[in-house]
């Protein structure tokens, strides 16, 4: 064997989306367990949210889009495992709790054209939480007539900020470059806006399954649309306090950089 | 063929990405069956030659490597890891992230399954992997329901069952307990009695490999300072101290003291004890108890600090367990005690029941006289601090200053007191230069001071220390303990949870065994290692020097010897003692 | 912080059931539970919940943990029936007046007993789905879930990743516990936080140094799988063998039955 000089550069054999299987699993193993951490109360329901939801939220921001996505659906998972009773729609509940926060803040952090992907959801998921429960099934499944245009207009303040925000280049460059910003105040900023509208696009199809479950009644539709106005930016707000240290953190610590993570 | 060795490394130096230069020109061969130890300090290029053999460089690490290395016929850098996986197997210190599979029958089969060996063959090397680390009918058990010692010999298992040809051991026993070590140790020697594998082990503890050792390789910095047999690396006590390793006790006696002369190369206790009565009698050492001062008395009157009174502790569960049963002990002020016993004997309990984290079932905890449960968390922060043995469980802020000013905070000082608490902190633990560092990147000892610092900022007039010496080399091992020695110079209260029995005897004047709950001895530190047969109960050995004190108490060596130094006070060379 | 549900070495018929047939049991379940629902739909929800506590009683679970479960859903029933109570469109009997607020189509200073009935109806479907993911997790142990999901087509990776983070869970139980005393030394007390300012304040210095820690075992984790093999183009041998017995067949043909009884019931 031959004396040589080379270099190798990490490559480990196992990833997704360039982090480590190691990495995501291990985060995903945290958002899991955090089911059984009640952070926020939920009034429409008489719970409370996990603390799966935000660090679920804020997976595409430590560990990348792809190997965020991931983690959230294995703590998901995991959470469906550890707290199974707070899970009574199984997988769907995976989807709510964990997958779809990650998959809108992994959006609204995209700088790219996935703008174009972004809005067209966005419109549908708006459209059909305005529709679903109230008018799909609607009355067949003895759902009430909700009062319009009243309850259009309290939908559209869950998707149309949101839809605006990711068509306007607030969303597709200056969030982006503020989540990554050195500017401490631009980060929070950055990231409060991303999860802000992350979350009320997310509280829609969130919330519908469950509407649909509690048979919920025109009234309460609307009262709960007119509560959760503020609770969905005080999630929002606890989200971000929470990210920017570990963002910190993991940016002074020498870890390997994840691509795509704001760090 | 069989003198051909398996494993080679010539002229190898390897930097980290980034070029961090973790080894310089090493040279090493082992053939099968060989059993090579490598030393050093922390940070002196152990785990990195580790990662060399086993191509965790450059497949996890990346970096830049010259020179040639051979493990089995191959190449790590050039091989895909599972191919160098099939030659050579590697066992890391932390039990807890080896072991990820549900069952243990599970966890074994992971490698070679993955590697698509047939599932007969698999179950047959599972059978014998779990024969030979002596856990066989624990198949079905959860690896996580393992003792520390259990998990580690599980993970040993699991690396078995690759059928590799070279084992790769980096520090497998520092973050076990005594019986851990102890279990470990065992399960390393028989793989070594198997004669089929070559072993590369890296460890602080010396007196551990010693009689296993083929070869033994110390680092410093990267670079080879000592390669050779056993004996003759053993010998350089100097070279050995400078690079930061621990010569085993006995080793370095005959070496200091009896000249290495007419003792075996690898000598036991008795060969030391007979070689000093030989030389004792021939008037070449003479023996001065008198020139050790009597141990300092236990008639402290000061007032009692901490006291446990029928203190009971139960965690609750399926099955409860009962961790403290009606512990009675009184901790006066100024005191400096040690606190011994095997893993679930009940000392992290009870230091824990001191300042509040649990709730006693039974009994009460009293400080000054008054009832624990009086305080509030704050409070008690203000007068015990309690430092644990993983910095990393509370190290978050962005700085060193921040960290200490966290608990400040919490206990409500005012700002403009702040900053002066905050540096004197730092500097006690001789951290002010790192005041504005991220506290992750200091090195493992450096963080446990800055730990130390953020409770000693609050304050308290206790101080609890668990386990000081926790994966720390040779060199670091007793800073943390001098730290506490300094707050008890300023006439501050340190109770010290520990392992190990040469801390104790170093620096308590006190020393509580304890075993299953309860409190087996108390008493003078010296008085309680007259007690090996109970001590044993507890797994807790006597230092090697108070051992050798008793063997040789018949000459008149006082039984208060408790370390070399003492040791070297009491028998001096003839020509010392007339200068 | 520790679950309330997790998974308990017996030997009973249920712990012995194919993991598929119980899966089969648990999608079943959700299934039912979104049927669309009339407050006649009781007897439905309550044969279906008479077979979860056939598989309750038969699994010996013990009855404590059905009782944590009633408590974990006690707020959403109440909840459930109050609101019920004062909105349900159909209710036309008072119960409580406690004056008169028609929005759109309920009045909702009214309690009706008709709205009450309706909550308790939809109380029974939450714990209906909510009772049959316990059963699935208190009875199955995770190699024979990893063997029944590689069965299903699920990738090695995506099993693996849950297996091993599921492993981990009680590590990071354990790490969360350490941390939280680690922070109480410093005088940071957790425990007497308000809901919004431990919400803001109390979560920091427990997950920031909990992510630095898992990171920093990551890697070790990374070297331990890789250095099995983990990640080989060879294709991997299957050593759990699941063996599909004939009570599986007589289970999943009651438990189909039992669906199509209620299936049929509830569209009759």
């Amino acid at each position: 064997m031959e004396e040589k000089t080379t270099e190798k550069v990490r490559k480990t054999a196992t990833g997704i989306g360039g982090v480590s299987i190691a990495w995501v699993t291990l985060f995903g193993a945290l958002c899991g367990v955090t089911g059984l951490v009640p952070i926020f109360p939920y009034v429409g329901g008489g719970g409370y949210v996990p603390l799966t939801t935000p660090l679920c939220a804020i997976a595409p921001l430590l560990l990348g889009p792809w190997g965020g996505l991931a983690a959230a659906a294995v703590g998901g998972v995991i959470g469906m495992f550890v707290a199974p009773a707070a899970y009574p729609l199984q997988i769907v509940d995976v989807f709510l709790n964990a997958v779809l926060p990650a998959l809108f803040v992994a959006l609204m952090i995209q700088g790219n054209l996935l703008w174009k992907v972004t809005v067209p959801l966005f419109v549908v998921l708006g459209i059909l939480g305005w529709l679903f429960p109230f008018y799909i099934p609607g009355a067949a499944a003895g759902f009430g007539r909700v009062p319009e245009p009243l309850y259009f207009l309290l939908t559209a303040i869950y998707w149309v900020p949101s839809t605006l925000i990711a068509a306007t280049p607030l969303g597709t460059r200056f969030i982006p470059r503020w989540v990554r910003s050195a500017n401490r105040a631009q980060r929070y900023g950055g990231v409060f806006l991303a999860v802000l509208a992350a979350l009320f696009i997310w509280w829609l199809p969130w919330t519908r399954p469950y509407w649909y479950l509690f048979n919920y009644s025109a009234e309460l539709g609307v009262a709960t649309h007119i509560a959760y106005s503020w609770w969905v930016p005080a999630l929002a707000a606890i989200t971000a306090v929470i990210t920017i240290p570990i963002v910190e953190a993991l940016e002074r610590s020498g870890l390997p950089k994840i691509e795509g993570a704001i760090w | 063929m069989a003198d051909q060795p398996i494993l080679s490394l010539q002229g190898v130096t390897f930097a980290y990405e980034g070029d961090v230069v973790a080894l310089r020109d090493l040279n090493l061969s082992a053939r099968r069956g060989e059993f090579v130890v490598v030393l050093g300090a922390n940070g002196a290029g152990k785990s990195t030659l580790c990662y060399v053999l086993s191509g965790i460089v450059p497949h996890i690490y990346g970096g830049r490597r010259r020179g040639v290395v051979s493990v089995a016929g191959l190449d790590p850098w050039d091989e895909p890891l599972y191919v160098t996986a099939q030659r050579c197997g590697v066992l890391m210190q932390d039990p807890e992230v080896q072991l990820f599979m549900p069952t243990l029958k599970a966890e074994l089969a992971f490698g070679p399954a993955n590697l698509g060996v047939p599932r007969e063959e698999i179950l047959r090397r599972s059978r014998e992997a779990l024969a030979l680390v002596r856990l066989d009918g624990l198949e079905e058990h959860n690896p996580r329901d393992l003792s520390g010692g259990q998990k580690q010999r599980a993970a040993l298992a699991s690396v078995l069952t690759m059928a590799p040809q070279v084992m790769v051991l980096d520090e497998p026993t520092s973050q076990l307990d005594p019986l851990g070590r102890w279990e470990v140790g065992e399960a390393i020697e028989r793989l070594k009695r198997t004669g089929d594998l070559t072993i590369v082990m890296t460890t602080h503890e010396t007196e551990e490999v010693l009689h296993l050792a083929d070869q033994v390789l110390v680092l410093e910095e990267g670079r080879t300072v000592l390669q050779g047999s056993p004996a003759e690396v053993f010998s350089r006590t100097d070279v050995l101290e400078a690079a930061g390793v621990k010569t085993p006790v006995l080793m370095r006696i005959c070496a200091e003291l009896l000249g290495n002369e007419n003792v075996p190369a690898i000598p036991s206790l008795s060969d030391v004890a007979r070689r000093i009565r030989e030389l004792v009698a021939a008037g070449r050492l003479t023996v001065s108890p008198e020139a050790l001062p009597p141990p300092p008395s236990l008639t402290n009157n000061g007032p009692v600090i901490l006291e446990a009174r029928d203190l009971t502790v139960v965690y609750p569960g399926p099955r409860p367990v009962i961790a403290l049963r009606g512990v009675n002990l009184q901790i006066r002020e100024g005191e400096f005690i040690g606190i011994v016993g095997q893993n679930g004997s009940g000392k992290s309990t009870l230091v824990k029941s001191f300042v509040g984290l649990l709730r006693p079932t039974q009994g009460d905890v009293l400080f000054r006289g008054k009832s624990i449960r009086r305080f509030s968390v704050g409070e008690i922060a203000r007068r015990i601090g309690l430092v644990l043995q993983n910095p990393d469980y509370q190290l978050f802020t962005p700085s060193c200053r921040e960290e200490i000013r966290f608990g400040l905070r919490n206990i409500g000082v005012r700002p403009e007191e702040m900053d002066a608490r905050v540096e004197e902190a730092l500097r006690m633990v001789g951290l002010e230069m790192y005041g504005d560092l991220f506290p992750f990147r200091l090195s493992f000892g450096d963080r446990r001071k800055l730990a130390v610092a953020s409770i000693l900022a609050l304050g308290p007039e206790v101080l609890i220390l668990d386990e000081p010496t926790t994966a720390q080399d040779h060199r670091g091992r007793y800073q943390l303990a001098e730290l506490a020695r300094r707050f008890h110079e300023r006439g501050g209260t340190v109770i010290m949870i520990t392992h190990d029995v040469d801390l104790a005897a170093r620096y308590a004047q006190r020393l509580v065994v304890l075993w299953e709950g309860q409190v087996l001895l108390d008493g003078p530190t010296a008085e309680v290692f007259r007690h090996p047969e109970e001590l044993r109960r507890s797994f807790v050995v006597p230092p090697m020097a108070a051992q050798l004190a008793a063997e040789l108490a018949p000459l008149g060596v006082p039984s208060h010897v408790m370390t070399v130094e003492d040791l070297y006070r009491v028998l001096r060379p003839a020509s010392q003692r007339e200068a | 912080m520790q679950p309330a549900f997790r998974y308990v070495h017996l030997d009973t018929p249920v712990h012995r059931l194919h993991p598929l047939v119980k899966l089969i049991y648990v999608f079943l379940t959700l299934v039912l539970v979104m049927y669309p629902i009339r407050p006649t739909d009781l007897p439905v929800l309550l044969i279906w919940l008479g077979l979860s506590a056939l598989l309750w009683i038969v699994g010996r679970i013990e009855l404590r943990r059905f009782a944590t479960l009633l408590k974990i859903l006690f707020g959403t029933f109440v909840f459930l029936i109050i609101i019920q109570g004062f909105t349900y469109r159909f209710g036309q009997t008072p119960l409580l007046v406690l004056g008169h607020l028609r929005l759109w189509e309920a009045d909702l200073g009214v309690i009706t007993k008709e709205g009450v009935w309706f909550g308790v109806v939809l109380s029974v479907r939450i714990l209906t789905a909510a009772s049959a993911l316990p059963i699935f997790v208190m009875t199955t142990p995770t190699s024979a879930i990893m063997t029944a999901l590689g069965k299903l087509g699920v990738p090695r990776v995506a099993t693996f990743m849950f297996v091993s983070a599921l492993s981990f869970t009680s590590l990071l139980f354990e790490m969360w516990g350490s941390i939280v005393e680690a922070q109480k030394l410093r005088a940071f007390d957790i425990d007497r936080m308000n809901i919004f300012r431990r919400a803001f304040k109390a979560y920091i210095p427990i997950i920031t140094p909990l992510i630095l820690l898992l990171f920093r075992k990551a890697n070790d984790f990374q070297i331990a799988m890789e250095t099995k093999g983990f990640g080989s183009p060879i294709p991997p041998t299957e050593i759990e063998v699941l063996q599909t017995r004939p009570a599986d067949y007589l289970w999943l043909a009651f438990i189909l039955a039992v669906f199509a009884a209620c299936t049929v019931l509830k569209f009759a």
